[in-house]
């Protein structure tokens, strides 16, 4: 697709995201709804990711950029925070990295508990392959002989 | 002058120009604190400080750019379906992982905000701090915060993220790519998810998922913990 286009259908999501927040009243942000709904074009295989590609990168490769403008705002605060700004920025980094923590090693271990129960049950089904194997080839032994 | 100073031309030219200084130094120097968009906002913050144009001046051009994170978001939708089978293969786990994220960042926020008695107001601006800016301003206003003070502590919050995620993912022995990106995206959001696409596709299409996740999650229970506490 010709950039144009791809702008036109990557802004038609998102209009159409902000539409289901607005006027439908799903209580997620219109960015977030549009997400889903891009997945589930691709899933559907509506779009193919080759056809949106040059600013799907676009946006992609360059994500901080958008974010630098709502940052800013960090000048307006109030005296309240101003006055306590070195404790809520200490508080802040301390609680991400626990966040960081404990959210990766919660996925982490699941994972492992997952992927140790699957080869468990893959080995149990090598096995089992493995013997009715055998007890069909000594089947056939037996079976040979009149 | 001020007609210039207050076109958005001035704005937008202000911060391409300075996103790219933030850039150049974080390749030349790859130190994990010399965040591009850490550098970008102290850059413009001095910069505004320094010449005396006020925010508002500024924001007539930032608003341009700031409208952009929405298409921004939606197209994190394509590194998730190149991943989609590990997040069908994972589905559990992954869910674990940003429900207990998402509940130990909104824990440690009220816990620690009444032992050391932070007052009530600043508690809840910092409650939904490690979810999207959109989503986050929003639930900081439905539960008695100052959406303001929210943004910021979201952006600390993604900027901290940003930073330090492979020093933690290192220290706490967080190795699978999965795991990452989810701990990335649950704990800082669509800026941590800058840093995860750097690390992999994987990290980078956990990490987006997660954003939506941990959002909707916040969304949903920070409210009926803020009315139980």
């Amino acid at each position: 697709m010709r950039i144009p286009l791809q702008l036109a259908v990557i802004f038609a999501i998102c209009v159409a995201g902000e539409f289901l927040h607005r006027i439908v009243g799903i209580p997620l942000p219109g960015n977030i709804i549009g997400m889903v709904l891009l997945l589930a074009l691709l899933c559907l295989k509506i779009i193919k990711p080759e056809q949106i590609s040059g600013v799907s990168s676009f946006f992609l490769n360059h994500l901080a950029l958008f974010f630098l403008p709502p940052s800013i705002a960090i000048m307006a605060v109030g005296d309240e925070v101003l006055s306590k700004w070195h404790l809520l920025l200490v508080l802040c980094i301390v609680f991400t990295l626990a966040t960081l923590a404990v959210s990766g090693r919660c996925t982490q271990v699941f994972i492992r508990k997952q992927e140790y129960r699957e080869n468990l049950a893959l080995r149990a089904e090598r096995l089992a392959q493995r013997h009715a194997k055998q007890a069909s080839s000594s089947d056939n032994k037996n079976g040979g002989r009149p | 002058m001020n007609e210039i100073v207050n076109s958005p031309l001035f704005g937008i030219l202000l911060s391409v120009t300075a996103f790219e200084i933030g850039v150049t130094i974080s390749k030349k120097w790859k130190y994990s604190f010399l965040n591009p968009l850490l550098i970008a906002n102290i850059l413009i913050v001095g910069f505004l400080l320094a010449t005396g144009i006020s925010l508002e001046s500024y924001n007539v051009g930032g608003d341009y750019i700031s409208v952009l994170l929405s298409p921004a978001t939606v197209v994190l939708a394509v590194p998730l379906y190149r991943q989609i089978t590990k997040l069908i293969k994972f589905w559990k786990p992954i869910l674990a992982g940003i429900i207990a994220g998402s509940l130990t960042s909104m824990a440690c926020v009220i816990l620690v905000s009444k032992a050391i008695g932070l007052s009530d107001t600043l508690m809840l601006s910092l409650i939904p701090k490690s979810i999207t800016i959109p989503m986050g301003s929003v639930v900081s206003e439905q539960i008695g915060g100052i959406p303001s003070v929210t943004i910021i502590s979201i952006v600390v919050t993604g900027i901290t993220g940003a930073v330090s995620a492979p020093a933690v993912c290192r220290f706490c022995r967080i190795k699978h790519k999965v795991a990452q990106g989810i701990a990335i995206g649950t704990a800082s959001h669509a800026l941590g998810t800058t840093k995860a696409m750097e690390l992999g596709e994987i990290q980078g299409a956990m990490s987006s998922l997660s954003i939506g996740i941990a959002g909707l999650f916040t969304a949903v229970i920070a409210p009926i913990i803020v009315y139980w506490i």
